[in-house]
């Protein structure tokens, strides 16, 4: 499904906050119909006593089911090498998807995506360009870094961090069961306000992709992993091939 | 990204665009009660009038279907003929224009109050409504002329039937004749320019409606003639609005209907009207001539000769209609059409457009040409600011 009409239309008025801060961004539809905010962002950032004024050209491709789900956004200059958090296709990898998301809709709007979620970003490639190191840290690649993610969003550890992620991935968070952080409250009063925080952004699917990418990850490390953190999907798996196993055996 | 491909996009656009302008149905019905109501007070058994059968129909834009929705605050202008059944040596064009006026004054009349100026203009009545509704009609009192005079001039009998004489306030105590007019016969010249397309498209229609395409009116559709004159009309108010020299409706309307050739597409029929209107112009010992096609003696462009500048701002105005419209044809002008038509033809409009464009577009993968929706708003003299943008709390950067 392609932008309709009312997408269309939203974004054409989304443009005239965005242009009133960033007045060399333009909206396009390109040849192959996409919907595309492209030009120039400009930014003046003070960070611990230094000041980084920079320009980027970018562009924006506004999704079909906007704004539900954010833009997928390019540094379309080349000012910015593959190895500095992009996708395989090219484009930025602005967080953790999940994130992304998460902090997309507390806006819902272009402005909000450029200064809040775009422009940091680049602020962050021209500090380390500029200074040699990140602003404000970064993650690990691939899906241990997913899990350093939960873990400083939950405020917890790694393992606790599994344990809470399989709730989502299983699509299943009951408000009474007890917390699985080991604190002995009820989920309601407990992790449960933050789950709640990511639940809407993504299908209980995603949480079990990464959960396992997470699972492979460690095992790959040679760590053992309890039972109980894995996706209910994955545990049934498992027992029907230790099941299989055993009756040849 | 051939030629051919930007055609087929400009002809959609130009057709929503069109259709943007034109007025829309309730207005046309609004506008039909509007004469109508006048006609049943003239006509009343009671009135001073009922003895002359008093008609009304309508004539100009509205009759036409060639109206466009007004530019800014301006008012819906609304024509209609007042025709008495009275000889012409019977009565005198000042008693003509007073008895009309009488009626539409009378104590008892809703119109006592709405008429603007209270005595009445050059040629017409002007009735003023409510400021919400945005209309006004102009009811041009008429008598039947005798039309033989048009038949020995050429005009087909079925064009020249319906002639008028009418009523005009500056020249009735000097001239003896009355001046003449023929809005239905023009009427029916104007669909036959375009026969071909409009029979096509009310069939097209009754199919719709599952009708019988005798029940379908000829101003509920539209043909590309219909479709360019409009877009001229709102190009020239874009360029003119509010100059006295502008390029007149009757002269546009004209010289495009006798450039048509029943082109089925909007772009062709524009690309061919818009050269043929310059070539259907005649000129005569230095006199322009854009001639009534059913009334040879009178000439459109008669105040050309007295003032030149309107002649000028004609030629100035079509030229650049053709220039314009050629360059939506390649490549730079395909990509600023939004622009464009924001520029020519209005925002909102333009916008209207573009939000249909792009969901048009981006239903159907590769067949566009790339096209700007909202340009670029900095100056480029501007020097460019570095907006102070605040990082709370970032999310830290990932990859897989």
């Amino acid at each position: 499904m392609m932008p309709n009409e009312e997408i269309v239309q939203l974004v054409m008025n989304q443009m005239e906050e965005l242009q009133a801060k960033h007045p060399d961004l333009e909206l396009i539809v390109s040849a192959s119909g996409d919907l595309i905010v492209t030009g120039v962002v400009r930014f003046c950032i003070e960070h611990e006593g230094r000041t980084v004024r920079d320009a980027y050209q970018i562009a924006l491709v506004v999704p079909s089911d906007y704004p539900s789900t954010p833009p997928v956004v390019w540094e379309t200059g080349n000012a910015i090498p593959q190895d500095f958090h992009k996708f395989k296709p090219g484009n930025l990898c602005l967080g953790a998807p999940v994130e992304v998301r998460r902090v997309f809709a507390q806006h819902k709007s272009l402005l909000g995506f450029i200064d809040r979620q775009v422009i940091p970003h680049l602020f962050s490639h021209s500090y380390r360009r500029d200074y040699g190191e990140l602003p404000h840290g970064e993650l690990p690649h691939g899906f241990l870094g997913l899990l350093e993610y939960y873990a400083d969003f939950f405020g917890i550890g790694r393992l606790t961090a599994m344990k809470l992620l399989k709730l989502l991935a299983d699509g299943f968070v009951p408000p009474l069961m007890k917390c699985p952080c080991g604190r002995g409250k009820k989920l309601r009063d407990c992790h449960g306000p933050k789950l709640e925080e990511l639940r809407p952004h993504y299908p209980p699917q995603s949480f079990e992709a990464e959960l396992r990418g997470m699972i492979s990850a460690l095992e790959a490390q040679g760590i053992r992993l309890p039972e109980r953190i894995l996706p209910r999907r994955l545990l049934k798996n498992r027992e029907k091939r230790r099941r299989r196993k055993a009756k040849r055996g | 990204m051939t030629e051919e491909r930007y055609r087929t996009q400009v002809n959609q656009i130009l057709g929503d665009l069109a259709e943007t302008l034109d007025v829309p149905p309730s207005k046309y019905e609004e506008a039909k009660q509007h004469y109508d109501a006048v006609g049943d007070w003239l006509g009343e058994s009671d009135s001073n009038l009922a003895p002359y059968a008093p008609i009304i129909y309508p004539q100009g834009s509205f009759a036409l279907g060639t109206a466009v929705r007004p530019l800014g605050d301006d008012d819906y202008d609304v024509d209609a003929v007042c025709l008495l059944r009275i000889a012409k040596d019977a009565i005198t064009q000042q008693r003509l224009k007073a008895i009309v006026g009488n009626r539409l004054k009378d104590p008892r009349s809703r119109y006592k109050d709405m008429l603007d100026p209270e005595n009445g203009g050059r040629r017409c009545w002007t009735v003023r409504y409510a400021d919400g509704s945005k209309f006004h009609l102009d009811v041009l009192p008429a008598i039947p002329d005798d039309y033989r005079r048009l038949v020995d001039l050429g005009v087909p009998w079925a064009w020249a039937k319906d002639a008028i004489c009418i009523t005009d306030r500056e020249t009735w105590n000097s001239d003896v004749d009355w001046p003449r007019s023929n809005p239905k016969g023009y009427i029916e010249w104007f669909k036959d320019r375009m026969r071909i397309r409009l029979e096509e498209a009310k069939r097209v229609v009754a199919l719709a409606k599952r009708a019988d395409v005798q029940q379908i009116r000829d101003f509920e559709v539209r043909t590309p003639l219909q479709r360019v004159i409009q877009l001229l009309k709102r190009h020239r108010d874009m360029r003119y609005n509010g100059d006295s020299d502008k390029p007149i409706s009757i002269i546009i309307t004209t010289l495009a209907a006798r450039a048509y050739n029943n082109e089925g597409d909007l772009i062709d029929a524009l690309l061919n009207i818009v050269p043929g209107m310059r070539n259907a112009i005649e000129e005569r010992n230095g006199v322009w001539l854009v001639p009534n096609p059913v009334n040879p003696q009178e000439n459109f462009a008669d105040k050309w000769a007295d003032e030149p500048r309107k002649q000028k701002l004609f030629f100035d105005w079509l030229n650049a209609v053709g220039r314009e419209h050629e360059h939506l044809l390649t490549a730079q002008g395909f990509e600023k059409v939004g622009e464009y038509l924001a520029e020519s033809y209005g925002h909102g409009e333009a916008r209207t457009v573009m939000i249909k464009h792009a969901s048009r577009a981006t239903h159907v993968t590769a067949s566009g040409a790339p096209t700007i929706l909202v340009p670029r708003r900095r100056d480029p003299a501007e020097e460019a600011a570095y907006p102070a943008i605040e990082v709370p709390g970032p999310s830290k950067p990932w990859q897989p």
